[in-house]
């Protein structure tokens, strides 16, 4: 008993976290209700946002009480920041967001009661979730759309849909599933490493050959940290570097754009007119923001080219400061760090690689774009999870939570 | 459990410091390229924040450090928001470089703090107004005297050229004017092409103008010389024939003259062809020796030559919150010939006059530069009260000048004043110290070089750096020298007219 008792003083300890982030929505709505056109619709829709996050907290508390309250807080944070700039840069466009969040919080609780059930915490769907994966992304290749340079989405009846995110989280699971080796997996002792590679080869292929880069880039490092963890030989683990090293160079030569955006990140004042235009816009936002930033309202984000998606980094540093700037870096390091602690206690080996694989998808992506937009590496054109724009991204993002909870309380 | 076997969790924690690693560098990153070039970034004239932010706010004036007001806003009778410059055309002309204009053609004072002028740097209370009333920004002081930059600009007169005042103990600049300018209320009518622009006339000569040095550059030959060669103080020189060098492969040819050289040569003399006879180091430097320069250059060797002018701002990308300054260069030369030259400011050296001017003012401050700064203080526009003044920065990461060489230069620097070639600019009751320079930038005999002096007043209530550039117009002793003297004297207070 005296465990439960624990826990809900852990809860209670936590919870005035949860305050602070129905604050920051209360304040940030009403401000931006004096400025906008509809001062009634706006505090709808910030009470729309407060409900969906309690009613979420309340049910995951009631799916399993022994939740990660600070991977939900953290994740609770960046949705709020995330609906309250996108109500800022366009509002009937994020009217049209709360919906998807709508669906995109039902299914994490889903994806949780999936993992109860114990439907998701086995390898016996690896073949399953491997073919999927794989048919997304070769989908976009017949009938996708190209965006930015990249090839990476398709239009189903006036929505736009990125199929390499949810792609994502099944890759995870066909690898987690590869390096099993439980009574579901049929493998003897050995995790597959060839067949691990042959999949992540083909995947990162089928993205190369769409010119996604972003996306190649991230399945890549997410493969290779799994493979690392699942106990590969450290002299395999050079050898993949040197192909990288080499597939990086070949990459350089052959795709033109991928020499500009490295132009771009080198000097991106001499080519302001054309390539390095992306990236100095967004410095100048975040210079002109400062450490405290100019306001809600008060900044030009709509220069920045793609400032909704890929640049939401510069937008949050221009209106709400580098200081704000830094916690959302530091807030995403909280969630990746705890997305490893439940992978730590996880006690199956599927578990464990599966939640690392989480874990480490949230770390490459925050990290290429945040990086990319302060021009610490070259410019990947990659979501920033929870933050970013995008109906599919926030929804691969939520389910890959729902997966992380679920673990939490039922995988270990 | 056993499928949690140690080395998965071993390594899943080595991933996880990797992880921590790379989120300390982003947000370390971030902050260090905030405090490094965030200013020039807000700055940049792509930041159309600025342009968009000047037609919704009324910029704070800008005023000279008596409070002569360069430029300020005022609504005209539709309610837009129009920048007027100083009436004065004189003052107005010469201080078009250090303010700028509004689409950045040259950048200047208006861009570096539009953060102030333009308020962003304001509370954000300060920041909300009602929608009738005009948001106001701060107003800014500048550290340039508007009376001495417009004395500077008659001056000048028609020539080309550049010159700079700062106060080698606080940085501040108090002139920096530059020829041919423009005239920043009629920006519009040059951009339209209703007004006649002149060649190069956007370009502040001051910070950004690539010139040959010619003798100024001996104080970093003379610096270098007092670090390589041991007891170089006490040495006796000659200085008689021209030096000789081979044609085609340019090494030099000891001990030969121009009466018993057999091959095809080339020489190296001095300006007019003097010859100095028997000199000492102080002597030389004064007397502008080129024969002894071009020795000890060679006797230094490139290599090392090279690394000195590095620790004097040569070859470095100076990173000042108020100013930008275009890199000064020292190629290294392969050939004795080049390396000879190189000694004495010609063959590759390339000098901005600022440039010219810290490094003066590091010499003259026994070896530490304070940083130059152009912003006196910001105003609050609405009640008058110091919003803030920058205090004096000593900068230690771009100069590095050990301080009895300083001594030994500034000696020598006096010596040029008193018996040398820089004669001509002493000011009665001051001592002023200095280096002329003149510098040959083509081969044809009707093209004049360009006229150079660098100096300082030693003076513990007028500490000031000088540094004067005029094209093609002569020897340094000639024409900077005289102007140089005027200016002085202007920023003394001792002016005679």
């Amino acid at each position: 008993m005296s465990d439960e008792v624990n826990i809900i003083r852990r809860k209670i300890r936590r919870s005035h976290l949860l305050f602070v982030i129905i604050a920051f929505n209360i304040f940030a709505y009403l401000l931006m209700s004096l400025k906008s056109e509809s001062f009634i619709l706006t505090l709808l829709t910030g009470a729309a946002v407060i409900v969906m996050i309690l009613g979420h907290c309340m049910l995951t508390n009631k799916l399993n009480r022994d939740y990660d309250e600070l991977l939900l807080y953290c994740v609770y944070f960046l949705i709020s920041l995330s609906m309250i700039i996108q109500y800022r840069l366009n509002e009937s466009g994020s009217l049209r967001q709360l919906p998807i969040l709508f669906a995109s919080l039902a299914a994490s609780l889903l994806v949780m009661w999936f993992v109860k059930i114990n439907v998701l915490c086995t390898s016996r769907y690896k073949w399953v979730a491997a073919a999927l994966s794989l048919l997304l992304i070769v989908l976009v290749l017949f009938i996708g759309q190209t965006h930015g340079g990249a090839k990476n989405w398709i239009k189903i009846a006036d929505m736009e849909i990125q199929p390499s995110e949810i792609s994502r989280i099944l890759y995870i699971i066909a690898i987690a599933g590869f390096f099993t080796y439980d009574e579901y997996s049929g493998y003897k002792n050995q995790p597959q490493y060839l067949r691990a590679t042959l999949f992540a080869v083909a995947c990162v292929a089928v993205l190369v050959i769409e010119k996604d880069i972003g996306a190649a880039v991230i399945f890549t490092l997410v493969a290779y940290i799994m493979f690392f963890v699942s106990g590969a030989k450290k002299s395999t683990m050079i050898k993949w570097i040197i192909v990288f090293i080499i597939a990086a160079l070949i990459s350089y030569l052959a795709f033109k754009h991928v020499e500009t955006r490295i132009n771009a990140w080198y000097d991106p004042w001499i080519s302001f007119e054309n390539d390095g235009y992306q990236v100095a816009q967004g410095l100048m936002a975040i210079a002109s923001g400062g450490l405290s930033g100019l306001g809600l309202y008060q900044g030009k984000p709509n220069m920045i080219p793609e400032y909704g998606t890929d640049y939401v980094f510069a937008v949050v540093c221009e209106e709400f400061g580098i200081i704000v700037g830094i916690c959302v870096i530091l807030i995403y390091f909280v969630l990746i760090f705890r997305g490893i602690k439940i992978a730590l206690k996880s006690k199956s080996r599927f578990n464990m690689l599966m939640c690392l694989g989480i874990a480490t998808l949230f770390a490459v992506q925050s990290f290429l774009i945040i990086g990319g937009v302060t021009k610490l590496i070259p410019v990947t054109g990659v979501t920033l999870p929870f933050l970013s724009r995008g109906g599919t991204s926030l929804l691969s993002s939520l389910i890959a939570v729902g997966i992380l909870e679920g673990v939490n309380c039922y995988g270990t | 459990m056993e499928h949690n076997n140690e080395l998965s969790v071993k390594r899943t924690r080595v991933v996880l410091i990797a992880f921590l690693l790379a989120f300390v560098a982003l947000a370390v990153n971030l902050l260090y390229a905030y405090f490094t070039y965030g200013a020039r970034w807000f700055s940049s004239p792509y930041n159309k924040r600025i342009n968009t932010a000047g037609e919704n706010v009324l910029m704070g004036n800008v005023s000279d450090r008596n409070g002569e007001i360069l430029a300020y806003s005022e609504l005209n009778d539709d309610g837009k928001i129009i920048r007027r410059y100083s009436l004065n055309d004189d003052i107005r002309l010469s201080t078009a470089h250090i303010m700028g204009d509004k689409y950045g053609m040259s950048i200047g004072a208006e861009r570096f703090f539009a953060r102030y002028l333009l308020g962003f740097e304001q509370r954000l209370d300060k920041r909300v107004v009602g929608e009738e009333q005009k948001r106001k920004g701060s107003n800014v002081t500048l550290t340039i005297d508007a009376k001495l930059s417009a004395y500077a600009f008659n001056l000048l007169g028609n020539n080309r050229g550049a010159a700079v005042i700062m106060n080698y103990k606080t940085g501040e600049i108090l002139l920096s004017v530059s020829q041919p300018t423009y005239d920043i209320a009629l920006i519009d009518e040059y951009l339209n092409n209703k007004k006649k622009t002149t060649d190069g006339m956007y370009v502040n000569r001051v910070t950004m103008s690539e010139y040959t040095p010619g003798s100024i550059f001996k104080t970093v030959t003379l610096i270098a010389a007092l670090e390589y060669i041991p007891d170089v103080i006490n040495r006796k020189f000659y200085c008689n024939d021209n030096l000789i060098f081979d044609y085609e492969s340019g090494a030099y040819l000891d001990g030969v003259n121009e009466s018993n050289v057999e091959v095809k040569y080339k020489t190296l003399s001095d300006y007019g062809n003097n010859s100095h006879g028997s000199l000492t180091l102080e002597q030389a430097y004064a007397k502008s020796c080129n024969k002894v320069f071009a020795k000890l250059a060679m006797e230094i060797g490139s290599k090392k030559l090279y690394r000195t002018a590095k620790s004097l701002g040569f070859e470095t990308d100076f990173m000042f919150n108020d100013i930008i300054i275009y890199s000064s260069k020292y190629e290294v030369p392969t050939r004795d010939y080049d390396l000879a030259w190189s000694g004495v400011g010609q063959y590759k050296d390339i000098v901005t006059p600022m440039h010219m001017c810290m490094l003066i003012s590091a010499i003259a401050n026994n070896g530490v530069l304070v940083e130059p700064m152009l912003l006196k203080c910001v105003t609050d526009s609405n009640d008058g009260t110091v919003i803030y003044t920058p205090q004096p920065k000593v900068n230690n990461k771009y100069f590095d000048i050990k301080s009895e060489y300083a001594e030994y230069v500034k000696k020598c620097m006096f010596a040029a004043v008193d018996y040398g070639t820089a004669k001509g600019v002493s000011i009665d009751g001051y001592k002023i110290c200095g280096k002329t320079g003149t510098a040959e930038v083509s081969q044809q005999e009707n093209i004049k070089p360009h006229s150079w002096f660098t100096g300082y007043v030693d003076d513990e209530n007028n500490p000031y750096a000088i540094c004067v550039v005029i094209e093609n117009a002569g020897s340094g002793s000639s024409v900077a020298v005289p102007i140089a003297r005027k200016l002085l004297e202007m920023a003394l207070g001792v002016a005679t007219e």
